[in-house]
């Protein structure tokens, strides 16, 4: 029993210092800063840019299935890698599992591909 | 052929059904009329029952048995079985139910609209009455309890005065829940005795010998048990009956059913309370019943107070005869309570004669609404000039009611307070000021509508049609052929109670 | 790792409900957007009665399992899948009529057959593994479809607010569920049920209590939110509301049953074997003799909640949801007993009568909101005059809904019913019962409705003939196992062990 919750103190004291850093650094830097404020320090960093309208504007829905598609692409590069490192020692069973993989992502390519959602119009 | 009577009678309403449902539904002559034929055939059954009942034989009669299905419940398989059988208790029952489902068929002739679907209703109604009282196990019971509720439901909200909808609702929640008190109980009983049969049943509790009631056994059912099953089984039939203070549903029934339907619930149905609460409340849990007989029959004086106190002060005649059967089924309560021979004749007695007397009553008070569109009494008055038939019956049914000797009500509450008196004279002492209570509302109501002088509007009411004439002649032959011949009814039930009444020591 | 010495024969159906989902996903891209796809539910209705017709030829086999027991094929698996397919296939029938050229709200036609299909595979994965991992992939595979069936309707507004409103409440649910089964393996390193069993038990006596009733509450609340009972139960009037009928109908029941399929594969399974033997009262089953009180609990708040809210909706589909809350409490009820002998059939059997008059329920529903063009349960008034066979069928589904004889879902209760007081727990039984008795209330508004309100139109409603089909179908299985209960109980018990689903083989 103490073996095991020995773990969950482990876990708890990071969850302690996870919120006592950002805490302590921040009122540290209350005391340590001087307090001059102008209105432009008060407006949003954006690389120097002037910022213009609110912030929240709706983007257009094709850069997130642009990006899922990436997102799943890369995964499946991931996946690929160690497997084929490994193909020697892995066998027919690993090759199977592989190719249905590859398989599922291909119709989901498809149907991305026949949903028109390559095409940026 | 004639084990299966029972069954036959249980589903010749079905032929009805059949044939109605192939009839066109604008024909109302065509439908009203295969109605009524419809249940002629369980009338005429019923009587082949009487003839075919064997006064002298023990228990259960005409038996037809038939495996229905099995349940496994924990280790073994429960037969619940399709058994059907008659005894002097329910006999008298079956029959009083197919009478009045024939003479409430007849009386339906009112009906305004949609009489296809009327009727249909009617006779799926009807089976489920037949089947409470042939019933010999407890799944079958429940079944049919509400196979009786639900085509009500629908009768009483589509056919009947204004507030239909909110009676309707008022009686299927108040018996909805005594449907479920009853549910419990009986799945609580067959749990702890494994069985569903209503005889196994018996002769499990009561046997000394069985291990349900042998002080040291696994199964022991205790006494609190045995007590709270009673109650609950007199709570769940004391709301069907009704008795003080679980009648509200009944008035508000009343009030907006359609007579014929009225003619049902307080001609039968409110009787299969008070047959459920001796065959299977007393039944099964004799001893508890004698414990609290002093309350069953306090209970009982309540009901019997109390509904001829408000019957006295009602304006409208179908709520006279509303409390007036509170009144009378608290009548069957005291002849419960009694525990003795004498005291539960009378109560059988009064279910007959007041489902008689009753359906009668409210009978009369459809044809004279039928005429004057009104039943209020101050409204109503000098019948007697214009409709001397009406009248007449009206008033006879009156004294039938009040339990003139010659008739019916007379032997039932003179066997009921007999018992009484033996066992509780205090509060059958009680009791009798409630059976004067009964002349006093009943000869007001009455007399209202009947004598006095004519006014202008009801000058030319039409006297009894011939269809009328059948119900009335029916129903006050039934009640003076008891009234002057008791045993006709008595010997039959004799048979049963010799059976039920050692058990309860009286 | 000798792939070919496993039986995979005995993923038959699963493959063919896979094989069928991808081959109609593939015609259905390369099909030019005017065709009627309705031939789609045809095929995927060939499929599923392909797959059932698998499942009944392997019903009543000795258990087999692949893959380390990630799937196995037992009789519990068995009696779920059944219930399953047929229930997929009368959904189908019913999504024929209801995906019709003149319903312009859902454009993606091909895909609401495709996508049941793929939750059908979740399901039926859900029903048969012994791992943790597979059937938390069998759960998410099932959710994710019903995520975007629940939102089919694209442009419709209460659509996507219960699309939406579905998703983040699954997720949460989700992920307490993950939370719960973290515990559970971080105490017994393995996600394979029988091992977990194993160490659980001893982990137990070890005195790691604290840590396994937190994984079951963890467990226990994420699943409830399949099976919507409380605490869990908030998306459902929203979601059913906004869900198309069809989809709402396979809520309401398959997912369901589903929902109820890896509850009581995990629980009984993983948390069976704890005994407690340090109490003052002598040893007892942690499981059946004190975790099950906080199971009775959900159960009667299920109950209670769903009845009484119930009574105050006036849309026909919220009014469902609320019933349907209160029939997953009585569902829970032989969970509460957990174990006695009869529970499986106690389950299994309320589930059939279940799915018979809820679906026909649907079905009717469906009908009758397309053709007035409102959801509000005034669209029901005057039914009878319009169409009295649907009348009677909807009352006959809605008394067995209510529990009144002779109707399955009349003899459902009873038997549950029966189980609760068989081991005493007399108080559920009688929240129960009361509780049936508030339902007579809205069962019979709608009753009310049909035969006593005048509707706007006297016009005859025409029932298609794949609607009437499945209405057909729910009447029958209604009132025939409501009149012969054997029906259902003989197959389940002669075909189907259950106890086989603690065996190893």
């Amino acid at each position: 029993m103490p073996l095991y919750t020995n773990n969950y103190v482990l876990v708890t004291i990071f969850l302690f210092l996870g919120i006592l850093l950002p805490v302590a650094a921040l009122t540290f830097g209350r005391f340590l800063r001087p307090n001059n404020l102008y209105p432009e320090k008060q407006t949003t960093y954006e690389s120097g840019v002037e910022p213009t309208g609110e912030s929240w504007i709706q983007f257009n829905v094709k850069y997130y299935i642009y990006a899922l598609l990436f997102v799943i692409f890369d995964v499946e590069t991931i996946f690929l890698y160690p497997w084929a490192v490994a193909y020697d020692k892995l066998g027919l069973f690993a090759l199977i599992e592989m190719l249905i993989f590859i398989v599922l992502l291909i119709i989901g390519l498809i149907y991305a591909w026949k949903k028109k959602v390559l095409e940026w119009k | 052929m004639i084990e299966k009577l029972l069954t036959l009678i249980l589903l010749s309403p079905l032929l009805g059904i059949l044939v109605l449902a192939f009839t066109p539904r604008y024909r109302a002559g065509t439908v009203k009329l295969i109605g009524i034929l419809a249940t002629l055939i369980p009338l005429l059954l019923s009587f082949v029952m009487y003839v075919q009942f064997d006064l002298n034989a023990e228990g259960m009669q005409l038996v037809h048995r038939a495996d229905w299905f099995q349940i496994p419940i924990q280790d073994s398989v429960v037969k619940i079985a399709y058994e059907v059988g008659v005894d002097g208790l329910s006999m008298p029952m079956v029959l009083l139910a197919s009478v009045i489902a024939t003479l409430g068929a007849v009386a339906s002739i009112a009906i305004q609209k949609r009489w296809k679907e009327y009727f249909i209703l009617y006779l799926i109604m009807e089976i489920g009455l037949l089947g409470v009282f042939m019933s010999l196990n407890l799944f079958m019971f429940f079944i049919f309890f509400e196979l009786a509720l639900i085509p009500m439901f629908f009768l009483i909200a589509i056919w009947g005065y204004l507030d239909r909808e909110k009676a309707a609702m008022k009686f299927l929640i108040y018996n909805g829940v005594g449907s479920g008190i009853l549910l419990i109980t009986f799945v609580a009983l067959f749990i702890k005795t494994g069985s569903l049969n209503m005889a196994e049943i018996m002769t499990r509790l009561s046997d000394p010998m069985s291990p349900f009631n042998l002080p040291d056994s696994p199964y022991l059912i205790s006494e609190g048990l045995r007590t709270g099953l009673f109650l609950a089984l007199l709570i769940a039939f004391g709301i069907k009956m009704p008795f003080v203070p679980l009648h509200t549903w009944m008035l508000k029934s009343y009030q907006e059913s359609p007579i014929p339907m009225i003619m049902i619930s307080s001609g039968v149905m409110i009787k299969m309370g008070a047959y459920g609460l001796i065959r299977l409340g007393v039944g099964f849990f004799p001893q508890q019943a004698v414990e609290l007989a002093q309350w069953i029959g306090v209970l009982g004086l309540v009901s019997i107070l109390y509904g001829a106190v408000l019957a006295l002060v009602q304006k409208d005649l179908k709520m006279v005869l509303a409390y007036s059967s509170v009144s009378h089924m608290g009548i069957v309560l005291l002849g419960i309570a009694s525990m003795n021979a004498t005291g539960f004749q009378g109560a059988i007695f009064q279910m007959v004669s007041h489902g008689l007397v009753a359906a009668l009553l409210i009978f009369m008070v459809g044809v004279i609404y039928e005429r004057t569109k009104t039943t209020v009494i101050s409204e109503l008055g000098g019948l007697a000039k214009s409709a001397p038939f009406i009248s007449g019956v009206l008033l006879t049914a009156a004294l039938a009611s009040l339990g003139l000797p010659g008739m019916s009500g007379f032997i039932s509450e003179f066997q009921a307070f007999l018992g009484l008196f033996r066992a509780e004279p205090v509060l059958a002492a009680i009791g009798t000021l409630g059976i004067i209570l009964t002349a006093v509302y009943m000869l007001r109501a009455v007399l209202a509508t009947t004598f006095g002088p004519t006014p202008e509007k009801w000058q030319d009411v039409v006297d009894a049609r011939p269809v009328e004439v059948i119900p009335m002649a029916v129903l006050l032959g039934f009640v003076i052929l008891i009234g002057i011949y008791p045993a006709v009814l008595g010997d039959v039930v004799q048979g049963t109670l010799q059976n039920l009444v050692p058990r309860i020591g009286g | 790792m000798d792939i070919t010495a496993w039986n995979w024969e005995v993923m038959t159906p699963e493959f063919i409900i896979l094989g069928t989902a991808t081959i109609l996903s593939l015609i259905d891209l390369f099909m030019p957007d005017d065709r009627d796809r309705r031939f789609l539910g045809i095929l995927g209705l060939l499929g599923v009665i392909a797959a059932g017709f698998y499942v009944i030829k392997f019903a009543g086999a000795e258990p087999v399992q692949i893959m380390n027991d990630m799937f196995r094929l037992d009789s519990f698996g068995t009696a779920f899948k059944l219930i399953f397919l047929t229930g997929v296939a009368l959904l189908f029938i019913l999504s024929i009529q209801y995906l019709n050229r003149q319903n312009q709200e859902v454009q993606y036609r091909g895909e609401f057959f495709y996508l049941v299909l793929t939750a059908l595979l979740g399901m039926m994965i859900m029903a048969s593994s012994a791992d943790l991992i597979t059937l938390f992939v069998g759960l998410e595979v099932l959710s994710v479809s019903s995520y975007i069936l629940v939102g089919i309707r694209k442009k419709h507004l209460y659509s996507n607010e219960s699309a939406f409103k579905y998703v983040v409440s699954g997720a949460i649910a989700t992920a307490i569920t993950l939370y719960g089964m973290s515990f559970i393996y971080g105490i017994t390193g393995t996600t394979n049920l029988y091992d977990i069993a194993e160490r659980l038990a001893s982990a137990y006596q070890q005195g790691f209590s604290l840590m396994i009733y937190l994984g079951f509450f963890l467990m226990l609340v994420g699943l409830s939110f399949k099976i919507a009972v409380v605490p869990y139960h908030m998306w459902a009037p929203d979601v059913y509301q906004g869900a198309p009928t069809p989809v709402t109908a396979f809520l309401s029941v398959l997912s369901k049953a589903a929902g109820f399929a890896i509850i009581i594969r995990i629980f009984l399974s993983v948390f069976r074997s704890i005994v407690n033997y340090q109490s003052d009262a002598g040893s007892f089953y942690v499981l059946f003799q004190e975790l099950n009180l906080y199971i009775a609990i959900l159960a009667a708040a299920s109950m209670i909640i769903g009845n009484t809210l119930a009574l105050r909706q006036t849309n026909i589909k919220r009014l469902m949801a609320y019933s349907s809350i209160a029939q997953a409490g009585y569902i829970l009820v032989p969970l509460v007993t957990f174990w006695g002998i009869n529970f499986f059939s106690q389950t299994l059997f309320y589930l059939v009568a279940y799915l018979f008059m809820t679906l026909g329920a649907f079905a009717v529903i469906m009908v009758v909101t397309t053709d007035r063009g409102t959801e509000d349960i005034r669209s029901f008034a005057g039914l009878y005059h319009r169409s009295p066979f649907t009348a009677i069928a909807m009352t006959i589904f809605l008394l067995s809904l209510a529990g009144i004889p002779i109707t399955a879902g009349f003899f459902g209760k009873f038997y549950i019913f029966m189980s609760s007081v068989l081991y005493e727990n007399y108080w559920l039984a009688a929240v129960m019962m009361g509780t049936s008795i508030i339902s007579y209330i809205y069962y019979f508004g709608i009753i009310r409705q049909m035969y006593m309100r005048p509707g706007d139109t006297e016009a005859r409603l025409a029932v298609p003939l794949p609607a009437a089909f499945v209405i057909a179908v729910g009447v029958l299985g209604t009132v025939a196992v409501g009149l012969f209960p054997d029906l259902v109980l003989n197959y389940l018990n002669q075909n189907l062990q259950f106890t086989d689903m603690f065996a190893r083989p």
